[in-house]
C-alpha cells in the first residue's frame, strides 16, 4: 500500500498548489467553448466531394447518378459535380479538387441487364483518403445491391424454366416480366439508404469533438505537472530519501503514476461533467463506455509523461519538452482538428499517437452510441500503448541508478 | 560488527569518487567520517544507503549486504541527508508521518513515534506548520528527526549541520550525543573538525576518496606526532636553573625559556600542571597566566595531506 501513500501525498501537495485549479479546469473549459465556436465546421457535418462521369448514360447508369448520388438522403453529405469526360475528371482528382470521381463506363447498363462482367471506376484522391472511402462504399453498395438482384432474377427464371409452371411458349414473356419486376424494385432506392448509415460518415458537432480534443490535450499538460513533480523530488531530494527507506522503485513509480492518474482522472470527469452539463456535448449513451475510454486514455497519458521525465534530467527540461510533446500528440492526434482532414502521411502518423485512438473512440461513442464492447480496439491501443511507456520509465530509471 | 565497508570503490567515467575505502563500526559507536568538501564522504555514504551503485566492493549493515539485500539494510538504517529532505507545502507531522510510513513503522505505532521524534527535536508545540515557514535551524532538526522514526540501528548524517546558526547547531550535537549515549550508532560525516571532536569516539579521515587516517581520538593524535604544549608566562625572567628542573620533571620532553616565557612539550598535557607550577613557586617565580595546547585533528589533516580541511 506504500504506492497509495505516495499517491495521497502527491495529491496533497498538488491540491495546496492554488494555480492548479486554472490550470486543471478553468483554461480547458474556456478553450473548449472558443474552439468550439470558432472553428465550428460548417454544417457540423462530413461532406465529401465528388465527381461523376456518366459514358453510359443507361437505366443503370441513371440509376446511380440520380437514385443513389442525388438522393435527399445523401444530399447533406456529398456535393456533387458532373463532369463529361474521363479526362476532366483525373485532373480534377489530380488537382486535389474532388475527393473521389466516379466514372460510369459505355455499356455498363447492357452488360449487367445481359449478366456479363462491367465494372465502375472509382479515382480516389490519396490526400483525402476518407472522402475517396465515403464514394468507394457508395459504390460498392451499389454494386452488390445490382448483383444480388442479377442473382435473384436469375434462380427466378430458372425456377420458372425447371418448374414447368409456364409453357414453353409463355418462357419469354415471364421471363421479360421477372425482368422488369427486379428492375423495377432497384428503383426502390434502397441502396442509397444503406450507404448512409455506414460508421465513421458521421461526426459529431464541433463543441462536442472539441470537448474531446480539449479533454485529451489537458489530460497530457496535467500528466506532465505530475511527472514534473518527480524531478521537483529529486531537486528537493525527497525522492533520494524515500529510495533509502524500503521502499522499492516500482512502487515509487507505481505512487506516483496513481497520484497522477487520480488527478488526471478527476480533471477528465469534472470537464465531461461541466461540458454535458454547460455546453450540452452529447458523450455517448454509455457511461460505462465513457469511464472505460476515459481511464485508458489517462493511463496512457500519464505513461508518456512519465517516460518524458525519465528520460529529462532536469525540471527546466521537463517542463520545456514535456509541452512539446503534449502539442504533437494533439496537433498529431486530431484534438485541435478532425483526422479525416489531415493528409494521408499525416493520418498514418496519428496511428502512432494515443490521443489519435482515443479521439476516435469517444467520437464513436458520440456518434453510434454504442457501449464498451464498440470501442475495444481504442481501448486496446491505449492500453497497450500505456504498458510500453512505463515498461520503458522503469529500465530509463534503472539505468540511471547503475 | 555493525558496519562493514569492504573495499568500496566508486568510478564516474574517468573520476574515481571513492577509492577502495573500508572500515568497519561496531553497535554502539559514534563514527566520524571527517573530510574536505569533495573528499568522498556524501559518495561513499549513498553507497552505504544504496542510492549509488558501487563500482566494486561491497556494505554490510546489521548481517545485510546492500547490493543483495537492500531492503533489509534499509530497515536498520535512519538517513539525515545534508539537504533539507522534506516537501515544504506539507507540516511538520505529515512529513513525519508519511516518512513513517515509508519506513514501515506499523500503523498502531505511527502517532507515537511521530510524537517522540517532535519531543526529541523539540518541536511539538510547531508540528501542524508547513515546513516553508520553519527557519533553516528548524528545518535541519526535522530533517535529523525524520532518520529516528523507525529507531534504527544505525543513523547515517551527512553534514546535518550545514548552514545551521551555532545555538541549533549545539542543540543537534547534543541531541546526536544523547542518542548514542542511549546506545543508537551513529555514521557522522563533517568538514567541521570541532563536530567530530566532540561527538565522535572513532574517525576516519577521507581526502581525495581515500581513508588516509583512521583511529580514536588518541590514536590519531599519536600518529600525528605533536606534542601538547604548555605555555607559562611568568611575572618576572627566570634563568637556566628554573628551565632544569622543569625538565626533570617526569613527562616533560622539551622545555624553551625566552624572557618572561617557559613552553614545555609533553605527552601528558593537563596532568602535568600541578607539577609545573608547584616547581615554579618552589624557584620563586610566580605564574601570571598558563595554557595548554593539544594537538587537534586540523593539525593531523595539515600533517597527512599539507593543506587545511577547509581549502
Amino acid at each position: 500500500m506504500k504506492f497509495w501513500h505516495i499517491a495521497v501525498k502527491d495529491l496533497k501537495v498538488r491540491v495546496r498548489d492554488k494555480s492548479a485549479f486554472v490550470v486543471l479546469l478553468i483554461i480547458p473549459m474556456v478553450m473548449i467553448i472558443v474552439l468550439g465556436t470558432v472553428l465550428n465546421w460548417a454544417g457540423s457535418s462530413f461532406t465529401a466531394n465528388v465527381t461523376l462521369v456518366d459514358l453510359d448514360h443507361g437505366d443503370m447508369a441513371r440509376h446511380l447518378t440520380q437514385d443513389v448520388f442525388a438522393s435527399p438522403q445523401l444530399a447533406d453529405l456529398l456535393v456533387v459535380t458532373t463532369v463529361p469526360s474521363e479526362a476532366e475528371a483525373r485532373t480534377l482528382v489530380e488537382q486535389g479538387k474532388t475527393g473521389a470521381a466516379v466514372i460510369i463506363p459505355a455499356g455498363f447498363s447492357s452488360g449487367v441487364t445481359a449478366g456479363t462482367k462491367v465494372s465502375i471506376i472509382v479515382l480516389g484522391n490519396p490526400d483525402t483518403p476518407t472522402q475517396a472511402g465515403v464514394i468507394r462504399n457508395i459504390v460498392e453498395s451499389f454494386t452488390a445491391e445490382v448483383q444480388r438482384r442479377q442473382l435473384a432474377a436469375s434462380i427466378a427464371i430458372r425456377a420458372l424454366q425447371q418448374s414447368g409452371a409456364v409453357p414453353p411458349q409463355r418462357m419469354q414473356e415471364a421471363v421479360q416480366g421477372v425482368v422488369a419486376e427486379v428492375s423495377t424494385s432497384q428503383q426502390t432506392g434502397t441502396v442509397s439508404v444503406a450507404t448512409t448509415t455506414q460508421e465513421g460518415v458521421k461526426v459529431p458537432r464541433a463543441l462536442d469533438y472539441y470537448a474531446v480534443g480539449m479533454a485529451l490535450l489537458y489530460l497530457i499538460f496535467t500528466a506532465n505537472t505530475g511527472t514534473e513533480g518527480m524531478l521537483e523530488e529529486q531537486r528537493q531530494h525527497t525522492l533520494s530519501r524515500v529510495l533509502t527507506t524500503p521502499t522499492s522503485r516500482a512502487q515509487v513509480l507505481l505512487g506516483k503514476l496513481v497520484g497522477i492518474f487520480v488527478i488526471a482522472a478527476l480533471q477528465f470527469t469534472m470537464i465531461i461533467v461541466l461540458t454535458r452539463l454547460l455546453y450540452r456535448v452529447n458523450w455517448g449513451a454509455s457511461v460505462p463506455a465513457v469511464i472505460v475510454m476515459a481511464a485508458a486514455s489517462v493511463l496512457a497519458g500519464a505513461g508518456l509523461s512519465t517516460l518524458v521525465t525519465a528520460l529529462a534530467r532536469t525540471p527546466e527540461q521537463a517542463s520545456s519538452v514535456g509541452p512539446a510533446v503534449a502539442l504533437i500528440y494533439s496537433l498529431l492526434g486530431g484534438t485541435m482538428w478532425p483526422v479525416y482532414n489531415m493528409p494521408a502521411w499525416m493520418n498514418s502518423m496519428s496511428r502512432l499517437t494515443f490521443t489519435r485512438w482515443s479521439v476516435e473512440g469517444f467520437t464513436s461513442l458520440m456518434v453510434n452510441g454504442g457501449g464498451v464492447s464498440s470501442i475495444l480496439r481504442p481501448v486496446g491501443v491505449c492500453l497497450a500503448m500505456a504498458a510500453v511507456f512505463l515498461f520503458i520509465s522503469l529500465m530509463v530509471l534503472n539505468r540511471n541508478y547503475r | 560488527m555493525l558496519v562493514e565497508v569492504k573495499d568500496l570503490t566508486k568510478r564516474f567515467g574517468k573520476l574515481t569518487a571513492v577509492n577502495d575505502i573500508h572500515f568497519s563500526i561496531p553497535a554502539g559507536e559514534a563514527f566520524g567520517l571527517l573530510g574536505p568538501n569533495g573528499a568522498g564522504k556524501t559518495t561513499t555514504v549513498s553507497m552505504m544507503c544504496g542510492l549509488v551503485a558501487p563500482s566494486s566492493g561491497d556494505v554490510v549493515i546489521d548481517g545485510h549486504s546492500i547490493l543483495h539485500d537492500p531492503m533489509a539494510v534499509h530497515r536498520s538504517i535512519g538517513v539525515v541527508p545534508q539537504d533539507i529532505a522534506l516537501y515544504p507545502t506539507l507540516s511538520a507531522r505529515e512529513n513525519l508521518t508519511f516518512f513513517a510510513r515509508m519506513q514501515d513503522v506499523p500503523p498502531s505505532m505511527l502517532t507515537s513515534r511521530v510524537d517522540a521524534v517532535l519531543d526529541i527535536v523539540q518541536l511539538a508545540d510547531r508540528q501542524k506548520d508547513h515546513i516553508e515557514t520553519y527557519s533553516g535551524g528548524m528545518k535541519r532538526r526535522i530533517n535529523i528527526a525524520v532518520g529516528l522514526l523507525n529507531q534504527p540501528r544505525l543513523l547515517i548524517l551527512d553534514e546535518p549541520t550545514v548552514g545551521v546558526d551555532p545555538q541549533s547547531r549545539n542543540s543537534i550535537l547534543e541531541t546526536l550525543k544523547e542518542l548514542n549515549r542511549q546506545g543508537m550508532t551513529l555514521l557522522y560525516t563533517s568538514h567541521y573538525m570541532e563536530e567530530v571532536e566532540f561527538l565522535c569516539t572513532h574517525i576516519a579521515i577521507i581526502d581525495h576518496g581515500r581513508v588516509i587516517a583512521d583511529g580514536t581520538q588518541r590514536d590519531l593524535r599519536l600518529q600525528a606526532g605533536n606534542k601538547d604544549i604548555i605555555s607559562v608566562q611568568l611575572v618576572r625572567e627566570a634563568d637556566g636553573a628554573v628551565r632544569d628542573r622543569l625538565a626533570a620533571l617526569p613527562g616533560v620532553d622539551t622545555v624553551e625559556l625566552r624572557d618572561k616565557t617557559i613552553r614545555i612539550a609533553t605527552d601528558q598535557g593537563r596532568s602535568l600542571l600541578a607539577g609545573i607550577i608547584s616547581a615554579l613557586d618552589d624557584a620563586g617565580c610566580p605564574v601570571s597566566t598558563i595554557d595548554v595546547k593539544e594537538p587537534n585533528l586540523e593539525d593531523l589533516f595539515l600533517n597527512l595531506t599539507g593543506t587545511s580541511l577547509r581549502d
